[in-house]
């Protein structure tokens, strides 16, 4: 409990429901609330809007979705079910996962039809499993159009924006028909700076635009650099308020129906990584404020835990200096290591995974364990490419034609450049043999890159026989380091199909929720889909913001 | 071209500036994401600056070559990336000014006009002021009081020319150009409040 006097804490101010955070979780959550008639306040600890969701490429995943039907792509609740039953491994409830298949249409509809939050089936990015049962070449993830930053009036410059997908304005759909990644230089650059200064965005920051905008026409303006510290109690524990900290010092807001845990992952916090994750994600690619705040407050009320061991992983690649809000700002890799002609080693100059796999998955043998040896298998790690690689596709920092970037090692030999980042010589050697062979007959047998139909959207079609195995044999050789890294951790506090927040005893904790990265995540180790992460935090916020203006 | 310029009067006369500006190991550390500079030959120099590029920064090394020394009046430079597609020149320019209602004081342009900014770009700016105040450089050198008017001196015109080669360049124009104004502006206000204080007219 927290500033009880005998006639209970003294407000600073007073609401229905509280919403911590203002990625896609809390913004939904926010909007929600407010349109089942609940007196809003929404609280940032950062000094901008949109959380992790800003900085993402703003794709929400929606299975069986009214989308798919004009991108000519079937589906059902049936097949999702199942698909998303096999993508949670065991490690999920049912009842939260087929809950998911229904609110997140309901979610859906309400954004469609009553804020600027609209969108458009992205159809050739494929489920990340498509070939599991029930899974779909495309058209679940479905993503906003461009969004002109000037809606926002006075609150344009508080959206926050990735600093990569955030200096090109143009959708996923334009990028895969331009060919982003197979023909960079084909992309209409002149189209995009006239984008640019014109102040457009896409992605993440579209659809944090968008949602932001919807919550500022409902008359909610969310408080920037507005940290919860704790959750205030009643007698009998229920959640009846925050205590905030902010310029304006110590604060206590009052939630009368609820305060909605939207606050992210724990990523960037040593300590919590260090305690929980089944490696460390060395290079996050998420906002910096993302320390686990929601998580320690939840835990401090009892909250019961879950998935505590996962995250959303993704490679991370470093041009040095690079930064991002005053800390290091580390590259989510997507593409580069998909495309022909590049690999990733360990120090023994191996392969330990599919480079063009899904990002989530294909990162786990980072961690890998040599249990004599007791240490990492697999890391240091390091991406290799070839002079043909560099000729074609976006490399890093350069595009075809350019130089590559100062900060990469060169060599006119695998074995000199093997020397050079402290790899096994003979290891490498032997790897890119056999790897030019399996680039010859399109097959790789070790790890099966390229044998996925979402391989090949981050491929090149113009490589034959497979789209993402090209040799590497064009001197110079180059190669890179590439961490561990995440979009964002999804342990936390577990949730019942309303987005309450549960106890260690199995019962709701009164007055709490959670959605988004904060919270454990429904889909366990797994990663569904391009947008996974965001269709499971705005379904969840839509729910918990629902559920808690409608609670008495 | 995405170019800046910026014009201050000091009240010294040219010569007392340009003893400053001729010197670069004077005003180096003033430009903004300054890291280190080495100086090569009599005109050609290389430096290592950390710039802003659309939300994130970077560091960029480049190779400055001096074209023209004409001092007391002017210097005017190449510039070259050396990690970096980009490009560009500058040049400082002092010029005289006369009393107020001299000839000279009316022909001699305050501040050239500022081209009208975008959100974004305003926005960028803004995002890079805040960003040069994280530096070990110091704080943007952004005047705290309005100065008092300057009638008679000198007047110091900082103009910088940069842009992106490449198939990209639209696009990373577009992000560099409301990055060169405070850079532009806080190196010419670091030198005349330098020059302010040296001479005890601060």
């Amino acid at each position: 409990m927290f500033g009880f006097g005998k006639k209970g804490p003294k407000w600073t101010e007073s609401a229905d429901v509280v919403v911590l955070g203002t990625g896609g979780a809390g913004l939904v959550a926010a909007i929600a609330a407010h349109d089942f008639g609940a007196k809003v306040v929404v609280l940032e600890k950062s000094a901008s809007v949109g959380g992790t969701t800003a900085v993402s490429g703003g794709v929400v995943w929606v299975p069986n979705n009214p989308h798919m039907k004009a991108a000519g792509v079937a589906d059902s609740r049936a097949e999702a079910a199942t698909y998303i039953k096999t993508i949670a491994a065991g490690r999920s409830q049912d009842e939260l996962l087929e809950a998911f298949l229904d609110r997140s249409l309901e979610m859906l509809a309400h954004l469609e039809a009553k804020t600027p939050a609209t969108f458009q089936a992205v159809p050739k990015y494929a489920d990340y499993h498509p070939e599991h049962e029930g899974g779909k070449p495309g058209a679940r993830s479905i993503e906003t159009e461009l969004f002109d930053t000037n809606e926002l009036g006075p609150w344009k410059s508080k959206l926050r924006r990735s600093p990569i997908f955030g200096g090109t304005p143009m959708t996923v759909v334009e990028a895969t028909t331009w060919g982003v990644f197979a023909s960079p230089l084909s992309l209409p650059y002149k189209e995009l700076g006239i984008r640019f200064k014109a102040g457009m965005v896409s992605g993440g920051a579209s659809l944090a635009g968008r949602l932001l905008k919807a919550l500022l026409d409902r008359g909610v303006e969310p408080r920037l650099e507005t940290r919860a510290t704790e959750l205030v109690t009643d007698e009998s524990g229920r959640i009846i308020g925050v205590k905030t900290s902010s310029a304006a010092g110590e604060q206590l807001i009052e939630a009368r129906r609820g305060v909605i845990l939207g606050t992210g992952g724990f990523e960037w916090d040593k300590e919590l990584s260090a305690a929980f994750l089944t490696g460390i994600p060395t290079h996050p690619n998420s906002p910096v404020t993302n320390t686990g705040d929601g998580l320690r407050m939840a835990m401090a009320q009892g909250a019961a835990l879950g998935n505590m061991n996962e995250a959303w992983w993704c490679p991370s690649i470093d041009v040095p200096g690079e930064q991002y809000e005053g800390a290091p700002l580390h590259r989510g890799d997507f593409a580069v290591r998909s495309m022909p002609h590049s690999i990733i080693v360990n120090a023994k100059g191996r392969r330990f995974t599919n480079e063009a796999h899904n990002y989530n998955d294909m990162m786990k043998p980072f961690f890998d364990q040599d249990p004599v040896a007791y240490g990492d298998k697999n890391l240091p790690a390091h991406l290799i490419v070839d002079q043909q690689f560099l000729d074609k596709y976006l490399f890093i920092t350069s595009v075809p034609g350019m130089k590559p970037p100062e900060f990469v090692a060169s060599a006119a030999t695998l074995e000199e450049l093997a020397g050079k980042i402290g790899v096994d010589a003979a290891g490498l050697q032997a790897t890119v043999t056999t790897f030019n062979g399996y680039a010859d007959s399109g097959v790789d047998p070790d790890f099966r890159r390229g044998e996925s139909l979402y391989d090949h959207f981050y491929g090149d079609p113009k490589q034959q026989p497979n789209p993402n195995l090209g040799r590497l044999e064009k001197a110079p050789f180059y190669a890179v380091p590439i961490y561990p890294g995440t979009i964002g951790t999804k342990g936390g506090p577990r949730t019942d199909v309303h987005g309450r927040v549960l106890h260690v005893s199995g019962q709701p904790i009164a007055g709490l929720y959670a959605a988004g990265n904060v919270a454990a995540s429904i889909f366990g180790p797994g990663y569904p889909g391009a947008g996974g992460t965001i269709g499971a935090a705005m379904t969840w916020g839509f729910v918990a913001g629902r559920h808690a203006a409608q609670s008495k | 071209m995405p170019e800046a310029i910026q014009t201050l009067r000091v009240a010294l006369p040219p010569e007392a500036v340009w003893d400053f500006v001729k010197d670069m190991n004077k005003w180096a550390p003033m430009l903004t994401g300054y890291q280190k500079h080495t100086i090569v030959t009599e005109t050609k120099s290389l430096w290592t600056l950390k710039g802003d590029v659309g939300i994130l920064s970077r560091t960029v090394e480049l190779e400055v070559n001096i074209t023209e020394w004409a001092g007391p009046d002017r210097v005017r430079f190449t510039l070259t990336g050396l990690n970096e597609a980009v490009s560009g020149e500058g040049q400082f320019e002092i010029r005289a000014i006369a009393a107020a209602g001299s000839a000279a004081a009316a022909a001699a342009p305050v501040a050239a006009a500022k081209p009208e900014l975008s959100w974004w770009q305003k926005l960028v700016e803004k995002f890079a002021r805040w960003f040069l105040g994280r530096q070990g450089g110091g704080q943007p050198a952004l005047p705290s009081a309005p100065r008092a008017a300057v009638t008679a001196g000198s007047e110091l015109a900082f103009t910088l020319m940069m842009e992106a080669g490449g198939p990209t360049a639209p696009l990373v124009n577009a992000m560099l150009e409301p990055a060169l104004i405070p850079a532009t502006e806080d190196l010419a206000q670091r030198i005349v409040t330098h020059l302010e204080k040296q001479h005890g007219l601060a």
